[in-house]
């Protein structure tokens, strides 16, 4: 019920903001009593997260904000995002277009190191929007930076959202629930 | 100062190498603390084990649900000892088989009024749960014919029916188990690990007459 | 002028050198500064919920709150016993004497008797007789992330994914253990004491690395790892001191072994049994971690600094007498809020590996310990060096040793063990000394009643000729927690 209408939601292109549908009950109604990873993640406010539809099982997932803190925070919490969005969609993975890193051989749920979202942003005194993508030569913008200086955020990242067993040798292959549960003691949305 | 004092010891012990003197032969013994492994191995009459039973006693057969396990007796101690003894063949019967632990299946009837056992509020895991194994009796008295029966689900005490468990001539004890092997779920209160059950019953039970 | 001249020439000749020409020898030493078990915190501190102690993804219901006054978990523990009554339960719970002094003291002494003693029946000492008690329960880590290692090599058992995504983790005492109170997030009062242990000098592990290439990419390394008898230099942030020298022991807890070395991540072979220190907060707990499959894995910073993990599988009757007879364990439950009855059926349950081919139980149990180290020198020794604790840290080694083999007869033949007296695992003689001070001190003690030691004197008798020697201002005996008359663990010496 639930489900379907956060699907309907994300159909028509609007902001799907809400928790995930818990997990089926199981026996004797354990679930209950153990929370699950969206309960640990502080909610996001209204438009600060967008998840568009921009083709079959493909989304366009959006956090804005305005305090910067930290590629990585920024970046962790919309992986967060994606692997809730994915999940909500009751798929179990996602991959992501964009060079390869880290085929070390080992069998991974994820590698954070090929989550590579693109930014644009604000800088203080200038009220047009730059770009940063993650292939460009140039440094990462807010490097050396004051971060007061960024007034204002948006980073950006398609996925593809696929069911089944996930393809652990694809490095651009990311398994949502790990992903998750890693995350969520960690990400917060930003300011 | 220390690190002085140990760079002169590097020189010099650089120097013993040097002359054929491993660092091995340069240590003082080790006051080694035993290990589990490194104990010796009791000999086979210092295990403890139950006795056999005699012959009829205990039964164990497969079916569609599970395993059925069944102890009969002529003589009636107490409800605890003897349901003890069916928990300990129940598990001996696992590890017989290579499990390692069962499901207990609980032989509710409509109307029963035993409530429904709930997962535990602190989300504990169990080795076991020895009240949740409630097997189901049938007896019958001295002088009498009819086998009387008694279901721990009923609502009913047992012996409540104001029998005298002393009249008891002849019981059957009966439970089913589902075996399992891997990792336990024993947030599940019909969980039962057999090697817990087992080492915890083996000094407590004997055959039933 | 002309020295930089010079330097510049020698880089631009080694630049023109093949790579098998460029083996220099090189050596790193470290010395290790924070040591524990390697459980993977779920919690965070904005995530709260009411009666929980950090709930989090890893333990939903939070830490461990055994042993703990106000809720109801001292009765859980004691209602187990079908020997208790009611009545008894709340004589031990809250015996009558408030007003006495020391009543805290006293009533602490009651409640460890109590908790000792555990069994199926009267008088079975429980902590050398876990498996004689019925099972209290222990919450299990019900995430599905773990540090550690994938120690089967099938990325399809274990049921964790690795914080960075590797799948397969086999970190089996993580899941049994990871909720309990002492070695969890922000209240692990065990894991902090054993760190400020090893820096007060209880102990001291090292690791050095051999190699012939380059520190941070070298494919033919040797790694060592061992204990020191030298005590950690602290800097003067109380911080573990860079650069200090220490000597390496190649006795029990000592290995040797393969490395290689990518991007400045080290990763050792894996070995039949890796043997290296372990650790604790008692020189008792401080013995060889003798890790099957055993192995390393750790990353080196850009200030020469590591972290990273020693796992392999361990025979889980050292990790349950390491961290149960430290002190006493009714006296460690007590104060850390854990429950050794518990964790023991926690690893029964978890066991995973270690088959033992005659009994065919699983003695092993997959883990992972958690390090970090910083930069030292690591010498050799000039003159015989040994295992050395400080202070009368002896006795505890010797009076663990025999509780140790009490314990692993107990499990290993199933026959009830008697408690050693010789050893603070008996709760005794401290209690008797306390005990006759409340109002119904002898009706408590009686029915607090245990195995004798044969050679026990009359308590009571003492106790009065005590108390009347009190009265004429002489002591006669130091009371309480201080006991001379015993060479055992649970003297609260740290």
């Amino acid at each position: 019920m639930r489900f379907g209408l956060v699907l309907a939601l994300v159909s028509a292109g609007i902001v799907a903001n809400s928790p995930m549908s818990r997990a089926a009950s199981s026996l004797f109604g354990e679930r209950e009593l153990i929370p699950s990873h969206e309960d640990l993640v502080p909610p996001s406010e209204a438009g600060q997260f967008l998840v568009e539809p921009v083709g079959p099982d493909e989304l366009r997932l959006t956090v804005k904000g305005r305090t910067f803190t930290s590629k990585p925070a920024a970046e962790k919490y919309l992986a967060y995002r994606a692997a809730e969005a994915t999940l909500e969609q009751r798929k179990t993975w996602f991959t992501v277009d964009g060079p390869q890193h880290g085929s070390d051989g080992v069998v991974r749920s994820f590698r954070l190191e090929n989550w590579r979202p693109a930014w644009r942003y604000k800088l203080s005194g200038a009220p047009e929007w730059k770009s940063w993508a993650p292939g460009s030569a140039e440094p990462f913008f807010a490097d050396g930076k004051d971060p007061k200086l960024i007034t204002e955020f948006e980073l950006t990242a398609v996925i593809k959202l696929r069911s089944g067993k996930p393809n652990t040798r694809d490095p651009l292959a990311f398994e949502a629930e790990p992903l998750a549960h890693t995350l969520a003691p960690q990400v917060s949305p930003p300011q | 100062m220390t690190k002085r004092i140990y760079a002169a010891a590097l020189a010099v012990s650089m120097v013993a190498v040097a002359h054929g003197a491993t660092a091995a032969e340069a240590q003082r013994p080790d006051p080694k603390v035993p290990l589990a492994a490194d104990h010796p191995r009791p000999a086979p009459n210092e295990i403890v084990s139950v006795p056999a039973a005699a012959p009829g006693v205990f039964s164990a057969r497969k079916e569609k649900g599970g395993t059925r396990l069944v102890v009969k007796g002529r003589k009636f101690t107490s409800r605890a000892a003897i349901e003890n003894y069916l928990a300990y063949r129940a598990a001996e019967e696992i590890i017989a088989q290579d499990g390692e632990w069962f499901m207990f299946v609980e032989s509710r009837q409509p109307g029963d009024g035993a409530p429904a056992l709930t997962v535990d509020a602190q989300l504990r895991s169990f080795s076991f749960r020895m009240p949740n194994f409630r097997p189901v009796w049938r007896y019958k008295t001295v002088g009498s014919g009819d086998w009387q029966t008694w279901s721990p689900f009923s609502g009913a005490a047992f012996f409540g029916n104001g029998i005298d468990p002393a009249t008891v001539a002849e019981y059957e004890v009966t439970a089913t188990i589902v075996p399992g092997k891997g990792l336990m779920n024993g947030r599940d209160p019909l969980a039962f690990h057999a090697i817990a059950v087992s080492d915890f019953l083996v000094n407590q039970v004997a055959p039933p007459q | 002028m002309k020295q930089a001249f010079l330097a510049g020439s020698i880089v631009a000749a080694l630049g023109l050198l093949s790579p098998a020409a460029q083996a220099v020898p090189w050596e790193r030493g470290f010395v290790i500064s924070d040591y524990v078990f390697g459980f993977h915190y779920g919690g965070r501190p904005d995530f709260i919920k009411e009666g929980r102690i950090e709930p989090g993804i890893d333990c939903p219901t939070g830490s461990t709150k055994n042993f703990t006054y106000d809720d109801g978990s001292f009765y859980e523990a004691f209602k187990l016993q079908p020997w208790r009554t009611e009545e008894e339960i709340k004589l031990i719970m809250d015996p009558p004497g408030t007003d006495v002094n020391n009543y805290l003291m006293i009533r602490s002494w009651v409640n460890r008797r109590a908790m000792g003693y555990r069994g199926y029946a009267k008088g079975i000492g429980t902590y050398v007789n876990p498996f004689a008690a019925a099972d209290p329960g222990q919450p299990e880590v019900t995430g599905i992330i773990s540090e550690g290692f994938d120690l089967d090599n099938n990325p399809e058992t274990g049921g964790f994914t690795s914080p960075d995504g590797q799948k397969g983790i086999d970190n089996a005492l993580y899941r049994a253990w990871g909720c309990a109170r002492p070695y969890r997030g922000e209240t692990a009062t065990l894991n902090k004491r054993a760190t400020s242990q090893m820096l007060e000098g209880l102990y001291t592990a090292v690791i050095r690395l051999r190699g012939v290439q380059d520190p941070m990419n070298d494919s033919d390394v040797t790694l060592e790892i061992g204990y020191s008898p030298d005590k950690i230099q602290k800097d003067v942030n109380a911080g573990v001191a860079r650069n200090y020298s220490y000597r390496l022991f190649n006795g029990t807890m000592y290995s040797k072994v393969k490395a290689t070395i990518k991007n400045g991540v080290v990763e050792t072979e894996i070995v039949d049994v890796l043997h290296a220190p372990t650790y604790g907060w008692f020189a008792n707990q401080i013995v060889d971690g003798a890790f099957h499959k055993g192995r390393i894995r750790f990353t080196i910073d850009a200030k020469g600094a590591i972290a990273g993990h020693i796992g392999g599988y361990r025979d889980w009757r050292d990790v349950y007498a390491a961290n149960t007879f430290g002190q006493d364990g009714a006296q460690q439950d007590n104060r850390e809020h854990k429950d050794s009855v518990a964790l023991y059926h926690a690893l029964i349950r978890h066991a995973d590996g270690l088959r033992d081919p005659q009994t065919r139980r699983k003695m092993g149990i997959s883990t992972a310990y958690r390090f970090s180290a910083v930069p030292a020198q690591i010498v050799e020794p000039l003159t015989p060096i040994t295992v050395e604790w400080p202070g009368n840290r002896q006795n505890d080694v010797e009076s663990g040793k025999i509780i140790r083999a009490a314990f692993v007869k107990a499990i290993w033949t199933r026959a009830i063990q008697e408690l050693p007296w010789q050893t603070g695992e008996a709760v005794y003689p401290g209690l008797e000394r306390v005990i006759f001070d409340l109002p119904n001190g002898v009706d408590l003690w009686k029915m607090l009643d245990r195995p004798r030691n044969p050679n026990e004197p009359d308590w009571y008798k003492e106790w009065a000729e005590q108390k009347e020697a009190e009265k004429k201002g002489i002591v006669l005996r130091r009371r309480g927690f201080d006991d001379s008359s015993r060479t055992a663990t649970g003297n609260g010496t740290n």
